[in-house]
């Protein structure tokens, strides 16, 4: 479970001589349980990207606690394994002199985990692709299937929370459908819990349990998925509103 | 490796890998290779022409002029490359740091740098050795002290612009300490950049120390170095002109290698070529990466 | 009425610069459609597709070891035999493109009032105060509120969003007889998107003049379209207008594509009790 307490975050100013900044997040707290997928939703500019990472401990709040069952989440020991994350560029996910196996056995290696070639296919075939790709690199995949590399590698480690930042953001129309589908499909086989962090309200109806909306900074909404046609608040609404079908 | 076979499908830098490295291995193996000891004076052969057993005649003192050309190997060639090393090792470790973990380490090394960096080269490099007294460990002392600044400002450019990429981002995730992303993952994208900044400033390195020898602050004498040669030549420079001559064209020769390779790693080096190399066929490599490209355009 | 005609579109990527094609195949193969006066044809396709490279090569402006042949038809004069002097005095003035990256059209070392007003000295005399006033009252159409503090700004200093905006601002503005909008959405949030889609509703009904949209989000096209091209690997595999397209497409691919938009619509549809303005 990943308890998030009252989380605040400014980004300073790159000089070392001023101290001053922008407030990002403001006292931010919710909870994250296991096996359930939550939606964070929000514009550009909300702070959703600065609380992803925040979430992923890569960064420390300011002020706030962000534990995952109860250690503190920016204690490498606390993460190792159990959150993982695909970003949003995929292109620059997987480092670009790596191959496709070289870049799976990574986490593995790290966590000290079984790393055999049976372990790299049995992956990639959870993530629809063929062992053909361990030799191939990066740039010789198409968005879809990048994204797709991130995702056996993000659940390499068996994770029990998989962090999705924008993940789908970046890819054309039907291939967003195709990883949806994917994702949900992981979820249950897997036994996997998602934080989908996205712009996308219709992608978060289709995949979360529960969603989350932010405005700058602030959470306005936090409610089951079913819920969203009542929510009150005029921005939920707005945002509810403004979708292309 | 690939890099080797690009490197040698290339003419010039085959031409300039064989000059440099011959020449290091002469210097390294200078006591088997050279025919008399470089110090021997023999008076009474002093400004004596090529013969057979002096191929390239003799000095002002009388001593063999080829294997005091060799002997020079040592200080002007690999001496230099010992302080290249350290300097360039410096500098990388202190820009690793500093592009990496950012913040505070960064301004104050930064600061740093930009003080060392503001000192002009040559007069710096006199000052130290004035200071300390000439003499080639402190000349080497003072090129280290100076280079090290502009490295480290270089590798710390090379690696800021990977530590945002994803790929890190997902390392530190799965828990992977900053070592291990430093060495695994940005240290074989920095190492190019580096590499080629290196080798050039090798060339003009060894020429900055010839130069000094030269003005008599190197090496001192009796021993061999190429700058310091041309200088005890200076008196008799037009009427014995080889003397002068010899281990001139030795520099040019050698730096221009230097140079040649440079360039030529840098083109082996290329980032969007080092796709090329990993992958099969070249023809289709170009329009893979156009539609790469397009692709990046499109989404 | 026609305004745009393009026949037989064809891209190649030259090897060698010998204007051989390198795999034989060509980037786009033999395109051919038009647009009518008043009329927005979205040209939808996934990467790869070849509709960028289209845009491009209307505007000529695919350069390198690109190569293309075929006619493009303005108001009679075909494009692709201008000397490229002359096509530039077009660009903007005949043909604008809105392109979407709106990072990328500006010049990061200006102001974007200074660099939208020497785009415009390049097609018109008016004096600066002129120009100023005509870009104002284009930017509070398109919902940019205090226009002249904007144009004062720098493009890192404002967002996607309102880049967009500006770009479209200076369509108005400089009136061309077809816009190109390459992708303008795609690197938008869903929110801004739809906001900026409104926009390009409202340019159509007052300018009057012929667009051509280009996306891969079949939401978007919907909304702003008459008829649709869909691109797949370089060929139109099937045209039609945009009713006919949502409801009874013929080729598979076209299908495939709306099939996937609709289950994300449907299913978000069903959950709001169809209260939403997804038909547009």
């Amino acid at each position: 479970m990943l308890k998030v307490e009252g989380v605040s975050h400014s980004y300073y100013k790159q000089s070392w001589l001023t101290r001053g900044g922008q407030q990002v997040l403001h006292e931010i707290t919710f909870e994250w349980r296991r096996g359930e997928c939550l939606g964070i939703i929000g514009e550009s500019g909300s702070g959703k990207s600065t609380l992803g990472r925040l979430l992923l401990g890569i960064e420390k709040p300011d002020a706030g606690t962000v534990r995952y069952d109860g250690q503190p989440v920016t204690r490498r020991q606390t993460r190792r394994g159990a959150i993982s994350a695909v970003f949003q560029d995929y292109r620059s996910s997987i480092h670009p002199f790596y191959t496709v196996q070289e870049a799976l056995m990574e986490p593995l290696r790290l966590l000290e985990l079984e790393a055999s070639p049976r372990r790299l296919t049995e992956l990639l075939d959870q993530v629809g692709l063929t062992p053909a790709y361990l030799a191939k690199y990066p740039h010789e995949l198409s968005g879809g299937e990048a994204q797709r590399v991130c995702i056996a590698r993000a659940v390499a480690t068996q994770p029990q929370c998989l962090l999705l930042d924008e993940a789908i953001s970046s890819l054309d129309g039907s291939v967003q459908m195709q990883v949806l589908r994917l994702l949900q499909e992981l979820r249950s086989t897997l036994d996997l819990g998602y934080i989908f962090i996205t712009h996308d309200i219709q992608a978060a109806a289709y995949l979360c349990d529960r969603v989350m909306i932010i405005q700058q900074g602030r959470i306005v909404e936090l409610v089951e998925t079913a819920m969203l046609p009542h929510v009150r608040s005029p921005y939920a609404r707005e945002l509810l509103r403004k979708v292309m079908g | 490796m690939r890099l080797l076979q690009r490197l040698l499908q290339d003419k010039p830098a085959v031409l300039s890998l064989s000059i440099v490295a011959v020449t290091m291995l002469i210097g390294l193996a200078a006591p088997l290779i050279a025919p008399h000891p470089p110090n021997l004076v023999h008076m009474e052969l002093r400004f004596a022409g090529a013969s057979w057993s002096y191929w390239l005649g003799n000095d002002h003192l009388g001593r063999c002029v080829l294997s005091r050309l060799i002997y020079g190997i040592r200080p002007s060639v690999l001496w230099v490359l010992v302080a290249l090393l350290a300097s360039a090792g410096l500098g990388a470790c202190v820009g690793f740091l500093s592009g990496y973990y950012r913040g505070r380490l960064d301004a104050w090394l930064m600061r740093l740098c930009d003080v060392m960096l503001s000192f002009p080269g040559y007069v710096m490099t006199l000052a130290i050795v004035g200071i300390l007294g000439a003499g080639m460990t402190n000349i080497l002392a003072a090129f280290v002290l100076m280079k090290w600044a502009w490295f480290a400002r270089v590798t710390r450019t090379a690696v800021m612009q990977v530590a945002d990429a994803d790929y890190v981002k997902f390392a530190k995730v799965t828990g992977a300490s900053g070592l291990r992303i430093m060495t695994r993952y940005i240290a074989p994208v920095a190492a190019p950049d580096l590499a080629v900044i290196a080798s050039s400033t090798y060339g003009s390195m060894i020429l900055q120390i010839s130069g000094l020898s030269f003005l008599g602050l190197g090496i001192q004498a009796p021993h061999a170095e190429w700058g310091m040669m041309m200088n005890e030549a200076r008196s008799v420079m037009f009427t014995r002109p080889e003397l002068m001559l010899v281990p001139g064209l030795a520099v040019i020769v050698l730096v221009s290698a230097v140079n040649f390779l440079s360039d030529s790693l840098q083109k082996a080096l290329d980032p969007k070529l080092m796709h090329a190399m990993r992958s099969d066929k070249p023809g289709a490599v170009l329009g893979r990466w156009l539609r790469g490209r397009g692709r990046k355009e499109a989404a | 009425m026609n305004v745009l005609e393009v026949e037989q579109l064809r891209i190649w990527q030259a090897a060698d610069g010998q204007g051989q094609d390198a795999d034989g195949r060509a980037l786009v193969s033999g395109s051919s459609f038009a647009v009518k006066q008043g009329q927005c044809v979205a040209i939808v396709g996934e990467s790869g597709s070849g509709k960028s490279l289209t845009c491009k090569a209307i505007m000529r402006l695919n350069g390198g070891s690109l190569r293309q042949s075929g006619r493009i038809l303005l108001g009679g004069v075909d494009l692709a035999e201008l000397p490229l002097q002359e096509m530039r005095g077009y660009r903007g003035k005949r043909l604008c493109m809105i392109m979407q990256s709106g990072m990328s059209a500006f010049d990061p070392s200006q102001s974007v009032g200074a660099f939208l007003q020497s785009v415009l000295q390049v097609h018109y005399d008016w004096p600066r105060s002129q120009m100023q006033e005509s870009l104002a009252v284009a930017m509070l159409s398109v919902g940019l509120r205090e226009p002249l503090a904007v144009l004062r700004r720098y493009p890192h200093e404002l967002s996607g969003g309102m880049l967009q905006r500006l770009m479209i601002a200076l369509a108005i503005v400089l009136e061309p007889d077809v816009i190109i909008a390459d992708e303008p959405t795609t690197a938008l949030d869903a929110v801004t998107a739809y906001e900026v889609v409104e926009q390009f509703v409202q340019l159509r009904e007052r300018a009057g003049g012929a667009m051509i949209f280009v996306s891969h989000d079949l939401g978007v096209v919907r909304r702003l379209a008459d008829e649709i091209l869909v691109m797949k690997d370089g060929e139109i595999v099937e045209r039609g207008d945009t009713q006919h397209i949502f409801t009874a497409a013929r080729h598979p691919y076209t299908r495939y594509l709306v099939s996937s938009k609709e289950e994300l619509s449907r299913h978000y549809t069903q959950l709001m009790g169809g209260r939403t303005d997804a038909q547009g």
